[in-house]
């Protein structure tokens, strides 16, 4: 019996893509030892990731296909994503950090993405050989 | 694949506007409610309460429409409160900080009172 528990789905690179990506993550998580708020915080990072992969991956107006792929323990309190694309090579982690007082002081529209899912998960970032980008979201249920 | 869905509902309540959101505000649905928002502003109707008791998620999208229209709304002697929001949705705004930006009430009753 595999101690791990997998699913995986593909989307394509558009904003109506998003709300059915959230309901297989939901479901996804339904079946885990996360509270609520730790639920809406890998719903909200996996969301804000690939979000962010449609709206700046893909420069080009091109059609390309986002691979989620979820894994959680059996215990139901460690996630593991993965989100692959065929966009534009982009690592999260080399972008300049942002603080959230500047984006309430000047009352910014935007520009908060990246700073959700690296404070609220274990991220990794591979560039893919064949063009593209893998970034891994993980998250371990706090004691 | 069901597409990301978001309903206002418009009502006032003498020169307060209250609206009723009920689905999710991401990047789909934010520029929809920004539209809205900056609507009413222009209109003077600047004195708004969101009613958040169906809204069942909100991304970064959202709270950055509702930051931006802060500023608009408050510059005009107005102000946008939230009530009935959900704990994680609460959760994302203190991520963000929102909440040092935004008043939030339990009712539309208690909101309406802070705006006398």
């Amino acid at each position: 019996m595999k101690d791990t528990r997998e699913f995986s789905f593909e989307i394509p690179n558009n904003f109506d893509s998003l709300q059915g990506s959230r309901d297989k993550i939901r479901n996804f998580l339904e079946d885990s030892n996360f509270s609520s708020l730790e639920k809406n915080r890998i719903l909200l990072s996996l969301d804000e990731a690939i979000t962010n992969i449609i709206e700046h991956g893909y420069t080009d107006q091109k059609a390309g296909t986002i691979t989620v792929q979820l894994e959680m323990n059996k215990e139901g309190t460690h996630f593991k994503s993965s989100l692959i694309d065929d966009a534009v090579k982009f690592n999260p982690l080399m972008k300049a950090k942002v603080n959230p007082n500047d984006f309430i002081e000047e009352s910014r529209d935007g520009g908060m993405g990246i700073y959700n899912y690296i404070h609220l998960m274990k991220v990794e970032y591979e560039e893919r050989p064949q063009g593209g980008n893998i970034l891994k979201l993980n998250y371990t249920k706090k004691v | 694949m069901a597409a990301a869905n978001l309903t206002v509902k418009e009502l006032s309540q003498g020169n307060i506007t209250i609206l009723s959101l009920n689905g999710e505000l991401d990047a789909k649905t934010a520029p929809e409610f920004r539209a809205k928002l900056d609507a009413l502003a222009s209109a003077g109707k600047v004195k708004i309460i969101c009613d958040c008791k169906e809204l069942s998620y909100v991304a970064s999208a959202g709270i950055g429409v509702m930051n931006a229209v802060q500023k608009t709304l408050t510059s005009q002697s107005g102000e946008l409160i939230l009530i009935a929001v959900k704990k994680e949705i609460r959760d994302t705004m203190e991520l963000m900080y929102f909440t040092k930006k935004v008043r939030l009430f339990g009712s539309i009753d208690e909101a309406v009172s802070a705006f006398k």
